[in-house]
């Protein structure tokens, strides 16, 4: 738990944090440091240096014009917890709640943990069942890569080891529409043994217009469950339409570890995506 | 005039918490000493195997590093690891300070690094060869019983370290009340094995100084006279050349009760640099190589009577001592031999107990050590009892207790129990709980299906270690404890106790006692503890014992002190001392008034300053105002409690929600009430996180695969509901403070109250027992099985 | 520890029984794997560089083919040390017929120690499946991909994938 030697280096602009990442192929961006410490501490990674962004300038903001919401890849969990900005948006003080405790959230990122990838972090999901995108910068300039092209592997995002995460956009929300998210905690490391963020939308006569069942936890990679979205879609959002949309999900690949089996990690999704839908159905309405 | 209020008694809040909680306590790795290096252990990645090679060459070209040293640098200049746990049947082995050619467990120290600072020696440490040809190891303490299993020792015929056979008396009496019983009940309990995990991991300092050929040692640890003598013996020095501090110790739970290898090392390598060296623990070299706890498995047979009447039990224990006998590892399951039969009136009682190696860490004292095993057992024997024979589990427990008017007691386990009123507790707790308000409720809540449970637990303890007859030789101590008190010129006052605290509170308890002896304030009195050259020698925390005996010992000190101020106060009022009053301030003369009418009085400040000007010589008496005193108790002190709790499980998830935990504990006189709360509720958390959550597990090949907090989990606020805790007080004749010790209590009944409740939760489904950690998919599983 | 999976591939089983036992192909599938080199027969001695965004590591190792049962079983014995750790056990890979192509099944009892033991429980079998389903997307593709390019980041089968999984955990969160 001693990290091996390296280099620290506080640029001011993204543009100096580009420029570092093309002259050093072995640096590595700090943010929260949540992921990153440990993993230096174990030597896991051994970076010849570490490239502090944490303060830097305009990555911090939320912001929302005409209901397009935009979030700093450094704003912090505990930042999305307490947000004026995302009042409208319940679903992310509810997921950021449910993040490690309070010392993790209020040093852990955003775009940290999206960048990251771990297949138990919580944002993945959100990001996923939102269809968020995500604005990065690299030397080529700036790019814009959907949520559904963002988890490309285990531990892996799509974006490229020379480019900067800036901040997510979301769209703006749908009438009727409702998310939520619900998670059983690793009781030790508090990431989600399965975490499932839904967004349900409904016509007028309350049927199911649009559902998003994004899944964290169970497979090595972050998923949305598109044939249970599918079936959903022109029904009522209750227990037994549930039961039946929820019979099978076609993409579960679970992992397995010492805190739960691949069995039980596949229950849990049905069971803890039923309960999303529930809650995100019941947002709508309201 | 004011009355000073009275201290004992008072809710004040720890006097050490401001320095800590900013950052500003002195602990072991805080030591900066000129021209410190520091240490990194290489250990070893294998749990079993033959060392081929240690090849050091490239660390040593490292820039900044001192030196390698293994064991060969060793030999013929230590002794072994110190081990104050040696039975007569102990089948013994060494434990060298690093590994001597064989490796027994993962993470043995096999050779240490010494650098310029922690990095370069870490770095260093990654460079050293090691080559270790793996061997079979066993992990499971049941598969090393087995014939033909691969054996930690070859130099022993088995894995056994130890086989107490139960008593022939007590086997007779046990086989008659089985044969005369209405029924048996068999069960098997399991303890799992858990990591105490302090909060500062362990650390040492050692500083030779070559000129004083003087060898200081700052060690995170309980018992720093203890070290003292073992690093003295461990060695070859004499006790006159090493000097032990214990600065702040950021928690123990036990695991800084054993004396380690490391620390001895750190010592010697001092020696031979002539310059001072630091190793701090990392996280996981704390969850894989400091102590841990509990490991244990009952089989267990209860003989009983139709109307619920307990009469005997029988059975064996076997416990993991892990890959060696750490200092008291091979003694704790003895505590559970002896509290086995809890609080009831169990006619008789016979265990074998068998302490088994394995390739594994080893284990020692962890926070009730031993009792909660018993207590676990015994409250599990009564809940299934009561279930077997249809009967409310509180009747169950009312018509087995041991009667109030019944003390002292004498058990079929050995022990003497001093005073109990177990009845009256759980009372308090019913009544708190509105325990068939609760019943009827959850039977209300079964009728819809839902998961709802209540547990009980009722329970004692043995604490206030103890007569010196109980302790062992090889520890080169008694267990009585020793104060001093030092009054100054000014009436301030200065405490040395020998009962080191590693996080306790005795800064502020021990100034209590004072304050009120002399009636100055809590802030005129200092506290010093934990420094070898500076305080008489002592014995130190483990076993609920820092107010019980250290509060004691301190409580004599300051009598002798006492009437010494008296003395001189009579001789200067003109008086004899019987002629005194102490109203808490001051030393007055009865019924007498000066010729202008005034009362003849001093104050215990006035009587201070003249024990020290000392220009009114008093007949007989030194100069001075101090006292040394040392407390033997003549027995142990049993303090108990009830537990009462209420959960709920989710058919679904399996998910547990602790809806309501009441606890009424009885621990005597207390001294500060808010400190005896933080120390139950932290104890009642302990025990709940071993239920709930806290495992360590290696694999079959010995790996640990809970070497992180990212794998092993312990409890966290947001598991709990607030612990409502209320109290009964029953103090002992044993001490005159009346106190019975609460630093484990809490954990004692804690677990059991909680797997009590999962049970009963589980009860309309007809489930066999669930083992302990009460993880959500064990429960899933229990209740897929059942097809809930 | 006991691991096992399955995967489909396009490739017909008698070239893909060749392919799985060409060490070019296998070095090629294998991102990271530097070196292959067959000593004596039957026995490869192998290093594997990975460079992960998340981890890093080296292990020196050796595989040694215990059973070639063609066309249908391959047995290895397979170990590796490097600063993360050690792994060493058996990986059993099955192949079969399967619509046209090959369906592969992989059976691993792997010892794992050191870091990666104590470090890299969470998820190896999250990329145990995770670099198998590379490999054999790689094994598909490997006539598409001239020589000198890179096919993917994917492990020899479940091997490799333990050993870069089982070092990845702990990584905490962002």
């Amino acid at each position: 738990m001693i990290p091996a030697e390296f280099d620290y280096r506080r640029p001011d602009t993204a543009a100096e944090v580009i420029a570092l990442l093309a002259a050093q192929p072995d640096a590595k961006l700090l943010a929260g440091g949540m992921s990153l410490i440990p993993a230096l501490k174990h030597r896991l990674l051994q970076p010849g240096v570490l490239v502090d962004i944490a303060r830097l300038p305009g990555l911090d903001q939320v912001s929302e014009r005409r209901g397009r919401v935009r979030i700093g890849a450094s704003v912090t969990h505990g930042a999305l917890e307490r947000s004026r900005e995302l009042a409208e948006l319940p679903l992310f003080a509810e997921t950021a709640r449910l993040i490690g405790d309070v010392q993790v959230r209020n040093r852990g990122t955003l775009g940290g943990s999206l960048v990251h990838a771990d297949p138990a972090a919580d944002w993945p999901a959100v990001f996923l069942a939102l269809d968020g995108e995500a604005r990065c910068v690299g030397p080529k300039g700036k790019r814009t890569i959907p949520a559904s092209d963002f988890f490309v592997g285990m531990l892996t995002s799509a974006l490229a080891p020379d480019e900067l995460l800036l901040e997510i956009e979301l769209r703006p929300q749908r009438k009727r529409a409702g998310a939520a998210y619900c998670k059983l905690r690793q009781p030790a490391s508090g990431f989600a043994l399965v975490g499932v963020a839904a967004e349900v939308s409904l016509d007028r006569r309350g049927r199911c217009e649009r559902a998003a069942v994004a899944i964290t936890g169970v497979n090595p990679v972050p998923f949305r469950a598109a044939g249970v979205e599918a079936r959903l879609v022109g029904g009522g959002l209750d227990a037994v339409t549930l039961g039946r949309a929820l019979g099978e999900i076609e993409e579960l690949d679970p992992m397995a570890d010492l805190h739960a089996s691949a069995e039980y990690r596949c229950d849990l999704a049905r069971v803890y995506a039923r309960r999303a839908l529930l809650a995100a159905a019941e947002r709508a309405v309201a | 005039m004011v009355l000073r209020p009275v201290s004992i008694g008072a809710r004040i809040k720890r006097r050490e918490d401001p320095r800590l909680i900013r950052g500003l306590g002195l602990y072991t790795d805080d030591l900066r000493l000129h021209g410190m290096l520091e240490c990194a252990f290489v250990r070893s990645e294998y749990a079993a195997g033959r060392i081929v090679k240690i090849d050091s060459t490239r660390a040593l070209q490292r820039r900044g590093v001192v030196a390698v040293y293994t064991y060969d640098d060793l030999r013929g200049e230590v002794a072994r690891a110190p081990c104050a746990a040696r039975m007569d049947e102990t089948r013994d082995v060494e434990h060298p300070l690093l590994a001597d050619g064989a490796v027994r467990y993962l993470g043995q120290p096999l050779a240490l690094v010494v650098a310029q600072d922690r990095y370069l020696a870490r770095d260093a440490a990654l460079d050293v060869d090691v080559e270790i040809e793996p061997g079979p190891c066993v992990v499971d303490p049941l598969a090393a019983l087995e014939p033909d299993t691969p054996r930690v020792y070859r130099s022993l015929p088995d894995n056994v370290n130890v086989r107490i056979p139960p008593e022939p008396e007590a086997l007779a009496a046990v086989e008659k009340a089985f044969a005369e019983a209405d029924g048996t009940l068999s069960l098997r309990i399991v303890n799992q094995r858990v990591a105490p995990v302090p909060l500062e991991c362990r650390a040492v300092v050692a500083d030779w100084q070559e000129g004083a050929q003087k060898l200081t040692v700052w060690i995170s640890t309980q018992v720093p006279h203890q070290a003292k003598q073992q690093i003295a013996i461990c060695l070859g020095l004499s006790e006159l050349g090493v000097r032990v501090i214990a600065p702040e110790v950021g928690g123990g739970f036990g695991c800084k009760l054993p004396v380690y290898a490391e620390e001895c090392l750190l010592s010697w390598v001092s020696r031979r640099l002539r310059l001072p060296v630091k190793w701090a623990e990392t996280r996981t070299e704390n969850l894989m190589n400091t102590t841990h706890g509990r490991g244990q498995l009952h089989d267990v047979e209860a003989a009983y009577r139709r109307n619920g009447e307990l009469l005997a039990l029988r059975g064996r224990i076997v416990a993991e001592v892990g890959a060696y006998a750490s200092y008291l590892g091979g003694a704790i399951p003895t505590f559970t031999l002896l509290m086995y039969p809890g609080c009831y009136r169990v006619g008789a009682c016979a265990f074998e107990l068998v302490n088994v190696y394995t390739n594994t860490m080893a284990t020692d004292a962890y926070r009730g050590a031993g009792r909660p095993e018993a207590a676990y057992a015994i409250e599990m024997v009564m809940d299934e009892l009561a279930r077997k024979l249809g009967i409310d589990p509180v009747e169950l427990r009312r018509r087995n207790f041991i009667a109030p008017d019944a003390f002292p007691y004498q058990t079929a386990g050995g022990a003497t129990y001093d005073t109990g009123e177990y009845e009256a507790a759980l009372d308090k707790a019913l009544d708190r709980f509105d325990y068939s308000g609760a019943r009827a409720a959850q039977a209300e809540a079964r009728s819809q299906g839902r998961l709802v449970g209540i547990g009980i637990a009722t329970f004692t303890e043995i604490c206030g270690l103890g007569p010196s007859s109980n302790a062992n030789p090889l520890q080169r101590t008694g267990t009585w404890e020793s104060a001093q008190v030092r009054v100054e010129p000014t009436g301030n006052v200065t405490i040395m106790t020998g009962a080191s605290p590693h996080g306790q509170g005795q800064e502020t308890a021990f100034a209590q006692l004072a304050s009120d002896a002399f009636g100055v304030g809590i802030d005129d009195v200092r506290v010093v503890h934990g420094d070898t050259d500076v305080v008489p020698h002592g014995v130190g925390t483990f076993g609920s014992r820092g107010l019980v005996v250290g509060g004691t010992a301190l409580h004599m000190a300051l009598e002798k002190v006492k009437a010494k101020a008296a003395a001189i106060a009579a001789h200067l009022l003109d008086t004899t001392p019987d002629r005194l009053r102490f109203d808490g301030e001051s030393f007055s003369v009865a019924g007498a008034a000066t010729d202008d009418g005034a009362e003849r009085r001093m104050t215990f400040r006035e009587v201070a300053s003249a024990a020290h000007l000392w220009n009114v010589p008093v007949p007989g008496q030194e100069p001075g105002l101090e006292a040394v005193a040392r407390f033997e108790p003549e027995g142990t002190t049993f303090p108990f409690g009830a537990h009462l709790c209420q959960v709920e499980i989710d058919r679904e998830t399996g998910q547990l929600e602790i809806q309501r935990y009441v606890a009424v504990d009885d621990c005597g006189n207390i001294v500060n009430p808010l400190l005896a709360e933080g120390q139950r509720l932290g104890g009642i958390v302990q025990g709940l996180g071993q239920a709930l959550c806290e495992q360590v597990v290696y694999d079959e090949t010995g790996q640990l695969t809970t070497a992180t907090l990212m794998d092993y989990a312990v409890p966290k606020a947001t598991m709990f509901p607030e612990i409502e805790l209320d109290s009964t007080c029953t103090p002992t004749p044993l001490n005159p403070l009346g106190a019975k010790g609460i630093g484990e209590l809490g954990t004692i009944g804690s677990a059991r109250c909680l797997m009590s409740a999962v049970h009963d939760a589980l009860a309309p489904l007809g489930v066999a027992p669930v083992e302990m950690p009460v993880t959500t998919e064990r429960l899933w599983r229990v209740l897929r099985e059942a097809g809930a | 520890m006991k691991l096992e999976g399955r995967a489909q591939v396009n490739t017909a089983p008698a070239l893909a029984w060749q392919r799985i036992n060409d060490p070019e192909v296998v070095r090629r599938c294998t991102p990271g794997l530097v070196r292959l080199e067959e000593t004596r027969p039957d026995h490869y001695e192998a290093r594997i560089e990975l460079k992960l965004p998340a981890v890093q590591g080296r292990f020196d190792g050796a595989i040694d083919f215990l059973e070639r049962a063609e066309p249908q079983r391959l047995r290895l014995r397979v170990q590796g040390k490097g600063p993360p750790g050690f792994v060493s056990g058996d990986v059993t890979l099955s192949l079969r017929e399967s619509g046209g192509g090959t369906e592969f099944h992989y059976a691993a009892d792997l010892q794992i120690g050191g870091q990666i033991a104590r470090l890299g429980q969470r998820m190896v079998s999250g990329v145990a499946k995770d670099m198998a389903a590379q490999f054999f997307s790689a094994f598909d593709r490997i006539d598409q991909v001239p020589a000198g390019e890179p096919l993917s980041r994917s492990p020899l089968v479940a091997f490799l994938g333990l050993l870069w999984g089982a070092l990845r955990r702990l990584l905490g969160r962002g």
